[in-house]
């Protein structure tokens, strides 16, 4: 959050003060959407669509409130004229042909807000003035309409309000009704209604539940019902799917439906309650069309939005102003399509306008490269990527491919240098998987004799003697060691352990030197756990923010337990707390230094192996602690749950008490900050 | 029982501990270098020009039409028309005239009326508001309150105005000579003597304007390297006409620009009908000018263009901190005398190429380019080097992307690779790199050192190239800068330092002063210049009151830390080019290569690249961050800029977290072939380097033909993306 607060500033900051090298030629910025495990970052980059031509018209050719605009197969543009109540097609420049839907008879048209042109070159046309569906020849005569379906199905109430509409392979209609929030309304081949398609489903709030579940069946009957959001524009890919944008909520806006009507497009993130349309190429790249304004605020989003084939977002460009005056910038895009160059066309229904927006070579070079990959084709992609990284290094799924790539070639070191620069987990561990594996076919048999060796050194040459040597040590020294031994005996025996423990000081520097221990293990555990696990910029930890959360509970703990102890009759003295806490965390050393070379060694399919460990782990110190405070309070076993239970509400209380203390004092300190910044400041 | 207070020792060590933190506290404060805003050169004067003295009241003798002619040159007649106001100028040799608004019988069609209407006939157009509202409105030539007369001077005449109802007074005073019309309104002629204040005035607003049955021709605005506006329009408007601020908005006004509109560099502006034009230069009070392109269809049918001076800035005045504000304009008038000469230009003259370089004279003449290039054996490649940069992450520190060695290395290499001329800029060097503490001379220690600064530089010498290091001082970031901000920072409108997120521009003074700094330092390595990259693209006010400088102040120090750059090492460059700048730039980056698509511009000229060409070298973008590489290397070739790249020697990866965020492919092994391509290919126009351009022309579609002094001519073809380069005389 913080990060991508920053960036946005910095891009800022970079454009106004160096407003040429910014944008060469746009007046809109393109961002890359980088994607790693559990991350997101967005660099800056050239252009991927650059500003095309500009259609405007004049006099009878102008437009005026256009609502809708469809490319078809041969590019040419078809565009719902709602204000002049006509159709007018275009070519694929841009150029004039004709317009329809004005001449008095049956096919003159009301305030049309949709179009569709088959393969077959039938103009389907939303006439939403006259509520119908009217189907012109690819001349544009009048050919047939259908008005509200005759169905049992559709109640009287229901008007059929058409607005978007779309025709499958099928030569089924599915149709956007203003109004419906049922959905799609279908229509089949023989005009019948087969019902809706694809609705939203209502979401009920946490306070309708409650509601629902105390209120009386008349109550209930006066509350206003939970509609959903009305779908409110469609569209048709070329492999078949439909898929449907929703304006005003702020997930799902987008849904691919398959033949159920269920949405079965997974992860499609936007952050935008104004998407509008959406457009599909013919490699099932997906354009996302927003009509939100742009701002200070949404620096670093942009417009259009591309996402990959599988959802994933890579593109952001363009900018949306109330009153733009620069070519490129939109005031009010309604609709959105491509046509077989890849060009982008989009209505704006405010400038009256068709706004063509031209793919830049580096586009070309790198949605060639993309579609291989996400094809599957690696070694296909490997030449463009290569065109592509020096063109632009920042972009992530650069080394997603480059990665794939090395994996197939069998450069296991490269694919995971790459995977490390993507952040991609899941990709390095399987790169490490065959990593590792040569590593054991060529090391296996030395690192086996040299363990065993060590071991033997060990055996024969350093246990014999240990005893020997540890009584030459320092005293100090000496008590130290036998510190951890006793450490490591309570981890093992704990009542025995802590019985042992009770009415014995341990030495402060043991305490000091096992805490110690405990804190250098879990900063270890941030810095060296693996890639793997742990799939993060080291650069952007800063250690003792990862410490406070870790060592807050524990201290809340020894703290809340001799407090409570106290006033529930225990014996334990506030020293014995501190030292059986401590010791109650020898397991958090003896667990994670085995975790973190595992993390090293194992990979992601392997992972049960860590987490059971790690649980192990905590639930052996879990006990330690009940165990401990059982012995040094001297209590009962059911005392001791009771008192370990208002111990840990203690804490929250506590942590409760710190929080408000916390808000208030901060509000002091941002009161003598903001005194400072005004005296700094303000002149 | 009971010890002093003195005697307790948690008292004692308290004390001791607060009065070490103080002192720690007070040392780093102390500890920040003194920067002063003392500086070591002349202020710049203010003295305005006198108000014309009245010399005679009678004007002479009308003809039919109501027309006298008030003075004539060799070329040119000045007439006025008392009873509409009207001022034309006749050009003697065509017969040709251009008048300040048109004929009545030509105004006849026009279909807009009121304020819109009489505004087509006024030769200016007021804004005032009353002091108790903050409100616009606007009073024209036509007004009945109106009081005029009109006064003979020594070179023309003098139209004296005096608003009787709201009290505002000023004149503009006309003024023929050999070159064509002068319009002056001195700042020393404004009066406001009632609760009436002037925001701004457009002298002339639609002198020369094209009506729908004039010829075809063009409006040329200063929008990117130059625009044009061609009528009549073929399509239908989109948008309100052009209307800039010349050197871009004033920030110190709160007012950041929202897009990615490049300021406008040059405060010139003209009008071509058939084979007649007008370049239009404003001599006096350009900083605070917006110009005003108008296409036929906005307010009436006429094609328009003109200048905007603007006399009271409009700014958001903040009623709570970080919440709501409200539109207010500024007290105290901004003093300025305006100027707006007009030359005319017919024949083969009257197009762009002759504005230009009728603009090019103008600023020879008057010495806002004091430069001049040398013939040249090849074209100097003109090569950035970013060293890293500050990263933002946790304890990542700086980033480095290319350490003194590397960048001797790669200037080696490119010498053996057949680079003969270089200039080498070296970025981001100071210590934290743009996050710098102090801005005074420290180097970033994981560069290598000063031994190894010695050692790149002296190798680069020895193979003939220069080295510039970039002298980053006009701006900093607060928060890490250890720079009072409220000494140094500039303030803005309302008085409090002027800040865009924690980011702040230091006074010019101060800049100054860091300049010098760097400049005795950087010295002893014998670093050939400094390159800023905060002057020429944004210039602003300060109201501090222990300055209180107008942007005309800011330009003049940003020039005399120009001057000192040379004089102290050698030489200087500039980015973008901004109009003051030029004066003594040796060098521009990042010459804007594109106009800014605005709705109005039809068509983009090399303006710019006309006026600079043979005196200050320039460049069009880094090669390696280009949006469409093809068209604007021939562009660059088209515009006679010279190659340029700015690369690290590491994976762009390098500077991704770091706060020279933005580029995205930088790398030296990636770029060293089509580096070496493209100096050949330029390379091919050395001969051209100190000659300006004498024409430049469209052959067909996308085929365009750019000609030298010396007679070499360059065809850049855009459809097969190649380009030709002709010696003189082959033609």
């Amino acid at each position: 959050m913080l990060k991508s607060r920053k960036i946005i500033w910095i891009a800022l900051i970079f454009i106004m003060l160096f407003p040429a090298s910014a944008s060469a030629s746009e007046p809109y910025d393109t961002f890359y959407v980088n994607h790693g495990t559990g991350s997101e970052w967005i660099s800056f980059m050239q252009d991927v669509y650059m500003t095309g031509d500009m259609i405007t018209g004049s006099d009878d050719t102008a437009l005026n409130r256009p609502a809708d605009l469809f490319v078809a197969d041969n590019d040419d543009i078809y565009v719902a004229d709602t204000g002049n109540n006509r159709i007018v097609h275009l070519d694929g420049q841009g150029k004039w042909i004709r317009a329809f839907g004005t001449e008095e008879g049956p096919g003159k048209l009301s305030e049309p807000e949709g179009v569709f042109v088959t393969h077959d070159g039938l103009i389907y046309v939303a006439d939403t003035g006259n509520q119908r569906v009217v189907i012109y020849n690819s001349d544009g005569s009048f050919t047939k309409e259908f008005k509200k379906p005759n169905s049992q199905f559709l109640p009287e109430s229901y008007y059929f309000v058409p607005v978007k509409i779309v025709v499958d392979d099928r030569n089924v209609l599915y149709a956007v009704s203003r109004g419906s929030y049922q959905g799609l309304v279908r229509i089949g081949k023989e005009d019948e209604f087969t019902g809706f398609f694809g609705g939203n489903k209502s979401k009920a709030s946490l306070m309708d539940r409650i509601k629902r579940l105390i209120f009386t069946k008349e109550q209930l009957e006066k509350e206003t019902a939970i509609r959903p959001q009305e779908v409110s524009n469609v569209t048709l890919s070329d492999e078949g799917f439909i898929l449907t944008t929703t304006t005003g909520v702020g997930s799902d806006q987008i849904k691919q439906l398959n033949a159920g009507g269920s949405s079965n497009l997974k992860g499609l993130k936007h952050d935008s309650e104004q998407i509008v349309d959406v457009a599909l190429d013919s490699n099932q790249f997906i354009y996302v069309l927003d009509q939100r304004l742009s701002s200070r605020e949404t620096r670093g989003m942009g417009t259009i939005t591309i996402y990959s084939p599988s959802g994933t977002e890579l593109f952001r460009f363009g900018k949306v102003l109330q009153e733009p005056d620069q070519r490129g910038i939109l005031s009010n895009p309604v609709s959105i399509d491509i046509n077989s160059r890849n060009d982008l066309i989009v209505l704006d229904s405010n400038l009256s306008m068709v706004q063509f927006y031209t793919r830049a070579s580096f586009g070309k070079t790198f949605f060639q490269a993309a579609t291989d990959y996400f094809d599957g084709n690696y070694e296909k992609s490997k030449a463009n990527w290569e065109e592509v990284i020096k063109q632009n290094e920042l972009i992530s799924l650069i080394y997603s491919g480059l990665a794939e790539v090395a994996n197939k070639e069998g450069n296991i070191e490269a694919a995971m240098t790459y995977f490390k620069i993507t952040y991609d987990a899941e990709g390095y561990s399987e790169a490490f998987w065959t990593y590792r594996m040569r590593l054991i076919e060529k090391y296996f048999f030395s690192v086996l004799v040299s363990l065993i060796a060590l071991w033997l050194l060990y055996r024969f040459a350093v246990k014999p003697y240990a005893g020997a040597l540890k009584r030459r040590l320092p005293k100090v020294v000496q008590m130290v060691l036998d510190d951890l031994g006793t450490a490591l005996y309570t981890m093992l025996h704990p009542y025995e352990g802590f019985y042992r423990l009770k009415g014995r000081n341990v030495s402060f520097l043991s305490l000091g030197i096992i805490a110690l221990l405990i804190i250098l293990v879990k900063i270890a555990t941030v810095y060296w756990t693996g890639f793997i696990f742990n799939p993060m910029n080291l650069e952007t930890v800063v250690w003792w923010i990862n410490l406070l959360p870790f060592l807050a509970p524990i201290v809340t703990w020894i703290v809340a337990n001799y407090l409570v102890s106290t006033i529930k009759d225990g014996e334990g003295r506030f020293r014995e707390v501190l030292q059986g806490s401590v010791f109650a965390m020898t397991p958090f050393v003896v667990f994670s230094i085995p975790i973190i070379i595992l993390s090293n060694i194992l990979v992601l399919e392997e992972k049960v192996l860590i987490s059971s460990l790690s649980t192990v782990m905590w639930l052996w110190i879990f006990t330690l602690f009940i165990v401990k405070a059982q012995v040094t309070h001297n209590f009962e076993f059911i005392e001791n749950i009771r008192n370990s239970i208002t111990t840990a509400v203690t804490v929250g209380i506590i942590w409760i008490f710190i929080a408000v203390s916390a808000g208030l004092t901060f509000n002091l300190w941002d009161f003598g900050y903001q005194l400072y910044k005004e005296v700094a400041f303000l002149g | 029982m009971d010890k002093p207070i003195w005697k307790n020792r948690k008292v004692t060590i308290s004390a001791a501990v607060a009065i070490m933190l103080l002192a720690v506290w007070l040392y780093s404060i102390l500890s920040a270098p003194a920067l002063s805003g003392k500086v070591d050169f002349e202020p710049r004067k203010t003295d305005f020009m006198p108000v014309a003295q009245q010399s005679q009241a009678n004007l002479g003798e009308a003809d039919a039409n109501g027309w006298t002619a008030v003075k004539k040159t060799g070329r040119y007649a000045l007439l006025l028309n008392e009873a509409t106001g009207n001022v034309a100028v006749r050009d003697n040799e065509g017969g040709f005239e251009w008048t300040a608004f048109a004929k009545p019988q030509q105004l006849a069609k026009e279909k807009v009326s009121g304020l819109l209407r009489t505004n087509l006939e006024s030769s200016f157009i007021m804004e005032y508001f009353a002091a108790s509202k903050i409100q616009r409105q606007i009073k024209n030539a036509k007004d009945e309150q109106l009081g005029i007369q009109y006064i003979r001077t020594e070179s023309g005449f003098a139209a004296v105005y005096q608003f009787k109802d709201i009290q505002i007074g000023f004149r503009m005073e006309y003024e023929l000579n050999e070159n064509g019309l002068k319009v002056y309104i001195p700042v020393e002629s404004i009066t406001e003597k009632a609760e009436f204040r002037l925001i701004s005035i457009e002298s002339l607003p639609f002198f020369g304007a094209a009506a729908l049955d004039a010829q075809p021709g063009y409006m040329f605005v200063p929008d990117g390297p130059g625009g044009l506006i061609r009528f009549p329009q073929t399509n239908i408007l989109v948008g309100k006409g052009y209307e800039q601020p010349v050197y871009g908005p004033e920030y110190t006004g709160n007012q950041f620009p929202e897009t990615n509109m490049a300021p406008l560099a040059l405060p010139v502006f003209g009008m071509k009908q058939g084979a007649n034009a007008f370049v239009a230069m404003i001599d006096k009070g350009e900083y605070t000018a917006w110009i005003k392109a108008i296409p036929s269809g906005v307010v009436g049918s006429m094609n328009s263009v003109s200048a905007k001076f603007i006399y009271r800035q409009e700014y958001d005045r903040r009623l709570s901190l970080g919440g709501a504000s409200i539109r207010a304009f500024q007290e105290e008038m901004t003093k300025q005398d305006r100027a707006v000469e007009y030359r005319f230009l017919a024949g083969d003259e009257a197009d762009y190429v002759g504005m230009a370089q009728t603009y090019r004279k103008f600023m020879l003449d008057s010495e806002r380019i004091t430069s001049q290039l040398e013939p040249v054996e090849h074209v100097p490649l003109d090569l950035t080097l970013i060293a890293g940069d500050s990263d933002w992450n946790g304890n990542a520190g700086y980033s480095v992307a290319t350490t003194f060695p590397q960048a001797k290395l790669i200037q080696e290499d490119l010498k053996k690779s057949g680079v003969e001329a270089m200039n080498i800029t070296y970025e981001t060097w100071l210590k934290d790199g743009s996050l710098s503490e102090q801005r005074t001379f420290s180097l970033e220690g994981k560069l290598g050192g000063e031994k190894a600064l010695k050692s790149f530089v002296d190798s680069a010498h020895s193979n003939g190239y220069k080295v510039l290091f970039q002298a980053q001082v006009t701006d900093a970031d607060s928060e890490f800068a250890k720079h009072s901000p409220k000494s140094y920072g500039i303030r803005s409108i309302e008085g409090n330092v002027l800040m865009d997120g924690s980011w702040i521009w230091f006074n010019p003074n101060v800049a100054y002063n860091l300049t010098k700094n760097l400049g005795e330092h950087l010295k002893k390595f014998g670093v050939d210049g400094l390159q800023f990259p905060g002057i020429g693209s944004a210039i602003y006010r300060d109201y501090n009151p222990e300055y209180n400088y107008q942007r005309e102040d800011t330009a003049y120090v940003f020039q005399q830390m120009q001057r000192y750059a040379t004089q102290e090492l050698g030489t200087n460059g500039v980015y973008f080019g901004n109009a003051y700048s030029l004066k003594y730039a040796k060098h521009i980056q990042g010459l804007p290569n594109d106009v800014n698509d605005h709705y109005g511009i039809d068509e983009m000229v090399p303006f710019m690249p006309i006026v600079l060409h043979g005196n200050i070298s320039y460049n069009m973008g880094n090669g390696n961050i280009r949006n469409d590489y093809e068209t604007e290397f021939l562009k660059a070739i088209e515009y006679g800029a010279i190659p340029a790249f700015a690369l690290t020697n590491e994976s762009t990866l390098a500077l991704q977290d770091t706060y020279s965020w933005g580029v995205y492919s930088s790398r030296y092994e990636f770029w060293r072939e089509k580096l070496l391509k493209e100096y050949r290919d330029f390379d091919q126009l050395a001969s051209t380097f100190d000659q300006p351009i004498t024409d430049h022309r469209q052959l067909s579609d996308n085929v365009f033909v750019t000609e030298y002094a010396n007679g070499v001519s360059v065809t850049v073809d855009y459809n097969s993306k190649s380009f030709r380069v002709e010696k003189g005389g082959s033609r």
